[in-house]
């Protein structure tokens, strides 16, 4: 990793949660047992489009060792959640949009009772018609999932006239594009325990990204106040977005208050897989044209997101998408339309890339297929198109300065120089090599509540306390934490406590999500470090009786600047005989641009892939081969951390190019478990994994290290497409791209033609 | 795990429905009166409460719940109590000896064979038993060897370093 | 039998005691014999199982077939263990190998490894190290879709069982044919050994939506035997994958059988397979698909021994 002097210098370090992890000591929340705990289940519809006719629980009641059963009328508040719009039952009354909602839920003695209860219960159904496509919830006499329509959302981005713009082209590429549901299949499944506290108050020990907004949905649901209610949510087993949204919570707090009992779900994976989120499907329609300079002077897109039953985040990410429909390109004319339709298929919503993946797959197919037509050099048309330093942004708002698009593509270009390799496979084989890029907003942009914030302290036991409102799911934060604090503050890590994940014991900092983590940690402890710093010098300076400026921080204590062996104060002695307490909030808004332009983004992080291909023309398999990217992001806060983002999620996004589809019939699961929806095993990954980091900002960036949890997974898929295409010529417009395909593509059906190929 | 635990276990109600196995778990022996069909994994994290193993898929195809044997590797989710008796039990707890890091898992802290951690103690068996039987196993070997434990989070590039760390460490060693 | 005492050690299942709630009982049973086995099957008819490693009646339980009030486990049966070479009395060399030989044992097996590699290397390609540590070879066959299926039709293997009197053998091929749906206990695979020629090629390619660990699309296996004038003397040809039972190709190996190996031969080869095969389409690929890389595999790897010419 290289470029610019990075502060960071000890930056490989072990993560502060790991020896647990490794050792399996670790308790994730679904890990723990309560005394006189209860075990619940939830039912969920049996029909992806139905009213409920009645529903029975008597049976199940009579059940020994069942505790409770409860439907729509038990619950106390507003029946309905959702991160936007609340418009979700917790239990549906008289319909059912899809196989998830759920109908009744039961809490027993033991997992194998509240079963065998959850198949007594006896729900009639009158089947409705099911929309399992936008099309035909667009269509005029489509019934109508909610009160205001099928359509969720719309979003558009008009720029110069596109059709002006088109008329001036000398080529142009008009293309459709799908890209599937994918599952983010993080392997603990949701689950955890939720626990009835004295005067009606409730501890939910569930996983989630943003516990105080958990807190305020569950408020709402439970119609009892948010003081009332804490949430512990860390650590997670994964998450990429999918637990950003309620899940299980409503139904273990409504049992838990009804048998003043501990209830735990841990769903299975099948339930899971029915139940939650996913990455939105898209039908994207793309229409580019070029001068004849090979620039690019118009850009028409159409997307159409199928955003399930229910709103969740559905229409950010739609938004997202829109402002992302160009990429880190110039273009003159622009006409973007986006519409998110509601269906009867399962509920679409926030997946790590936020709708970025699946326009960046569309955005850089145009590009590539654009730089065929015009016999060009694919990077070298991208060079001609790219934005620069000063460039505004998608959206035509000021963002922070940064020279990322084209670093990174001069990166992967001279990555492709040397590692494109001529070699020869074998018989019956093909390689090819495919780059592309991409940039990627953090953060949730303009006008959206983004608020985020942070707490040190010197607590007690004499340990600087750094408390923030985050979660910690996999992605590292705790070692960023420790690893900006230290370095901010002189001190060492034993000097640290760190505290997170529990609403009764950190200040609110917003969303786990949208790469905010790492930026919102840093911009935290800038804001906080000189005031903490101050106070702490002064208290010593009390004490000790030597004036402030001649004390500093550092490890294990306060140092005199003539004498640096030994601390002339420990921490624990200064908190010992401080009168006040030592605090330093901070609370302040994710940084935005100054332009009203409703979801625009400030900070961008943008990534290079480079992908080699090896395809077996006798079976249309695809194998990645190699799989290298270049970021530009900032200072690399912790390397192992870093690495393993870009790595993760690239990965991720191989499966989504080459196998991933949680694929639905009539708005019904067909791939139920991890045998039929596949995420890449070890052998489907390159053994040697490349990622570069460019850490150079902008002179004058202020911003420091940006999040990294996004932008590896962004820029694969085309990567992967056009490397198919370089290996034989074939265009992919749809994503898996199945062997099937290639197979027929490679057109080596016949003998006599394939008897020749490779020899 | 404790004496009074073990002792609980034992008292535990058994109907005549129920079967009496013994077995060893982390080197412990012990005796539990259980359905002979509950699957190992419920009688680990359910029964003992040794959630170091975990459940994930349930079907055999992710190697979360991955345990050894009779110094075999197994996935706890598809064994059942009957196929239990008299075998030999280890889980993640049961590798480190003296409270020291196994070699395994030292190299996992150290080149980030983990992020969310939830694959991991499924992945520290496999390895585990990857390098017993071949102490040097090459680039096809390891991968064959973790080929049904899956990893959302790392994309496995942690892993395989990890994993080759701890063939070095171990050779270094002898 | 009495059902607590003797060879067949009575084992039950119940819920929770804390439910107080009667729940039909699922019993194993572990017989020393196979003829016990088989009179319990009699005796409990469909409310019972065999079960070897449990690993596919396991999942299928968690998928939601739920167990019989049955199970008679196999494990305990001595003779249906090991691996052994055996004569038989036409002193044809046979390598038996036991029904409840565990896979992983099969695939690291010397002498699978030396003399049938092929059996090996599907193997290397079912499921994972895990699942191959408990499911068994018995099992696998008895599955009637396993991936072990094509190899051995291709090396010819012969299959021992259990009718309710006497110990059967025949081939596999005719045993799936005529018996694959009656219960019969199978007892052991007999592996032929076979005279080392030098114009001789076998291979086994198993196709899935990802590189390992997955269910097949489609599993190829062959086994190819020139003479020194390029004359087919010995060929078999079997394909099986997804839920399509394996079948040998029949139509494509009397084509090629007793001819020299031509672009021309290759041509009506891969037309036959085309003609006789006939495999079925699902979410995830087509039946087309299948057949075409069936063929394409097949044709290649004839063709390489064409090109050795
Ligand atoms: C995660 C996972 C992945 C898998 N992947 C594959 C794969 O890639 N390829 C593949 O081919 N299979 C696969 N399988 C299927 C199966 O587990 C294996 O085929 C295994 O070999 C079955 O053996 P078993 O001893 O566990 O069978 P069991 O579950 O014990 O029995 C399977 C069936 O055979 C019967 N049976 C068992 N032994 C005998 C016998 N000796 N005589 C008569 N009947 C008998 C049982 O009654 C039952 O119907 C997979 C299974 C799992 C769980
Ligand atoms: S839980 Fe056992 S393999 Fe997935
Ligand atoms: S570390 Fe999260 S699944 Fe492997």
């Amino acid at each position: 990793m290289s470029q610019q002097a990075n502060k960071y210098t000890r930056n490989h370090r072990v993560r502060p949660d790991g020896a647990a992890k490794v050792t399996g000591e670790l308790k994730y929340l679904t890990d723990l047992k309560r005394e006189h705990m209860l075990y619940g289940k939830i039912v969920r519809s049996a029909y992806p489009h139905a009213n409920i006719l009645s529903i029975n629980t008597k049976d199940a009641e009579q059940l020994p060792g069942v505790e409770a059963v409860i439907t729509y009328k038990d619950v106390p508040g507003l029946n309905g959640f959702g991160i936007v719009m609340p418009d979700q039952p917790v239990l549906c009354q008289d319909k059912v949009r899809y196989v998830g909602d759920a109908v009744a839920a039961v809490a027993a003695k033991s997992p194998e009772i509240a079963e065998r209860a959850v198949k007594l219960i006896r729900v009639e159904y009158d089947p409705l018609p099911t929309l399992d496509s936008p099309e035909k919830a667009l269509e005029v006499d489509a019934p109508l999932l909610h009160q205001k329509g099928n359509i969720l959302h719309q979003a558009s981005y008009q720029k110069g006239d596109v059709e002006k713009g088109f008329e001036k082209c000398i080529d142009i590429v008009e293309q459709t594009y799908h890209v599937p549901r994918q599952m983010h299949t993080y392997m603990e499944t949701e689950g955890g325990v939720i626990v009835p506290e004295a005067n009606g108050a409730i501890t939910v020990l569930v996983g989630t990204q943003h516990g105080y907004k958990d807190r305020f949905q569950l408020s709402r649901i439970l119609n009892i106040p948010e003081e009332k209610i804490r949430i512990v949510s860390s650590p997670i087993g994964g998450s990429f977005g999918g637990k950003d949204e309620l899940n299980i919570q409503p139904y273990a707090a409504i049992l838990a208050l009804k048998t003043a009992r501990p209830v735990k779900i841990h769903q299975t994976r099948k339930e899971s897989v029915i139940s939650g989120i996913k990455r939105h499907p898209m039908k994207i329609t793309m229409k580019t044209g070029v001068d004849e300079h090979g620039k690019i002077i118009a850009h028409q897109v159409k997307i159409i997101a199928d955003t399930g039953a229910y709103s969740t985040l559905g229409p950010a990410v739609l938004d997202f998408a829109v402002e992302h429909a160009t990429g880190p390109y110039v273009i003159e004319n622009v006409n973007t339309e986006g519409v998110s339709v509601f269906t009867n298929n399962g509920v679409s919503g926030e997946f790590r890339g936020f709708g970025g993946n699946q326009v960046a797959f569309a955005l850089e197919g145009q590009i590539d297929r654009l730089a065929e037509k015009l016999q060009m050099d694919p990077i070298d048309f991208r060079r001609m198109n790219l934005r620069k330093r000063d460039d505004v942004g998608p959206l035509g708002h000021r963002i922070a300065k940064t020279n990322g698009a084209s670093e990174v593509l001069e990166g992967i270009a001279s990555l492709y120089q040397d590692k494109k390799t001529n070699q020869e496979p074998e018989r019956w084989k093909k390689r090819g090599t495919g780059i592309a890029i991409t940039m990627h907003g953090g953060g949730l942009g303009y006008g959206r509540l983004d608020p985020a914030g942070g707490r040190l302290s010197l607590n007690e036991d004499g340990k600087i306390e750094i408390a923030f409102g985050f979660e910690e799911f996999g992605q590292g934060i705790l070692a960023v934490i420790e690893m900006i604090v230290t370095e901010e503050l002189g001190v060492s890590a034993d000097d640290l406590s760190i505290v997170i994940g529990d609403t009764s014991l950190v200040p609110p900092s917003g969303s786990t999500t949208a790469s905010r983590g790492t930026s919102m940690v840093w911009h935290a402890v800038q804001r906080m470090k000189t005031h903490f710093t101050e106070e702490i010098i002064q208290s010593a300076a009390k004490q000790l009786n030597i004036s402030q400026k001649h004390l500093r921080m550092g490890k294990g204590g306060i140092y005199s600047d003539q004498y640096h062996s030994k601390p002339l104060l420990t921490y624990k002695q200064l908190v010992k005989h401080t009168s006040s307490a030592i605090v330093t909030n901070t609370s302040f808004d994710f940084p935005t641009t100054p332009d009203e332009v409703d979801g625009g983004h400030f900070l961008y992080t943008f990534s290079g892939v480079m992908a080699q291909v090896e395809i077996d023309l006798l079976t249309g398999k695809v194998k990645v081969i190699d799989l290298d990217q270049v970021i530009a992001a900032g200072p690399v806060v912790n390397k192992i951390g870093y690495r393993g983002q870009i790595e993760g999620g690239g990965v991720m996004s191989l499966g989504y190019t080459l196998m991933e589809e949680a694929f639905m019939q009539e708005g019904k699961y067909i791939t139920e478990n991890l045998d039929s929806y596949l995420i890449p095993s070890i052998q489907d990954v390159p053994f040697a994994l490349g990622v570069e980091a460019i850490e150079s900002l902008d002179d004058g960036d202020v911003y420091g290290p940006r999040g990294v949890g996004e932008i590896g997974s962004v820029a694969v898929a085309p990567a992967i497409t056009k490397a198919v295409h370089n290996a034989i010529g074939y265009w992919a417009n749809k994503l898996p791209i199945s062997s099937e395909e290639i197979l027929n593509a490679s057109g080596k059906r016949s003998v006599t033609s394939w008897m020749k190929v490779g020899q | 795990m404790d004496e009074s635990r073990t002792i609980d276990i034992l008292t535990n109600k058994s109907t005549d429905r129920h079967i009496l196995i013994s077995f060893h778990m982390n080197g412990r022996m012990l005796e539990l009166s259980v359905e002979p069909t509950m699957r190992l994994i419920d009688i680990i994290r359910g029964q003992l409460d040794l959630t170091g193993t975990k459940i994930s898929c349930g079907i055999g195809r992710c190697g979360a719940c991955s345990v050894m044997m009779d110094g075999h590797l197994v996935n706890a989710c598809l064994v059942m109590a009957y196929q239990v008796d008299q075998s030999q039990i280890t889980t993640i707890e049961g590798i480190n000896t003296n409270n020291q890091l196994h070699t395994i898992q030292k190299a996992f802290l150290e080149e980030g064979g983990f992020q969310c951690g939830y694959c991991t103690p499924g992945m520290v068996m496999a390895v585990k038993a990857l390098i017993y039987e071949n102490s040097n196993p090459t680039e096809e070997e390891i991968k064959e060897a973790l080929s049904g434990n899956l990893c959302r989070c790392t994309g496995y590039g942690g892993i395989i370093r990890s994993v080759q760390r701890a063939i070095k460490e171990g050779m270094n060693k002898n | 039998m009495d059902k607590t005492t003797g060879n067949g050690s009575r084992l039950s299942h119940s819920d929770p005691p804390t439910t107080g709630e009667e729940q039909t009982s699922i019993m194993v049973w572990k017989p020393k014999q196979v003829e016990e086995a088989w009179e319990l099957k009699k005796r409990f008819g469909d409310d019972a199982k065999y079960i070897s490693g449990g690993t596919l009646l396991q999942m299928q339980r968690e998928q939601g077939t739920p167990f019989p009030g049955h199970l008679i486990s196999l494990e305990n049966i001595q003779e249906m263990n090991g691996i052994s070479k055996l004569e038989d009395n036409c002193s044809d060399a046979y390598l038996r190998v036991g029904a409840l030989t565990s896979l992983a044992v099969c695939k690291k097996d010397p002498l699978i490894q030396e003399g049938w590699q092929l059996l090996a290397e599907s193997i290397s390609d079912i499921a994972s190290p895990a699942v191959r540590n408990r499911g068994t070879i018995g099992g696998n066959i008895v599955y009637g879709v396993g991936d072990s299926i094509p190899a051995l039709l291709v090396l010819d293997a012969k299959v021992s069982w259990f009718d309710g009197t006497k110990l059967q053998v025949d081939s596999l091929w005719s045993y799936l044919k005529n018996f694959a749906s009656n219960q019969h206990i199978i007892t052991s695979l007999l592996l032929p050994e076979k005279s080392v020629s030098i114009q001789e090629k076998s291979w086994f390619k198993k196709v899935g939506r990802r590189e390992s660990f997955i269910p097949s699309l489609i599993t190829i296996a062959g086994y190819c035997v020139c003479d020194y004038d390029q004359m087919v003397v010995d060929i078999k040809l079997a394909v099986g994958g997804g839920s399509h039972h394996p079948q040998r190709l029949k139509i494509c190996e009397d084509i090629l059988y007793g001819s020299k190996i031509t672009d021309h031969l290759l041509l009506e080869a891969y037309e036959a397979i085309n003609a006789e095969f006939h495999p079925i389409s699902d979410p995830f690929v087509s039946g087309e698909y299948r057949r075409t890389v069936a063929a394409n595999v097949i044709v290649s790897e004839l063709l390489t021994m064409q090109a050795n010419r």
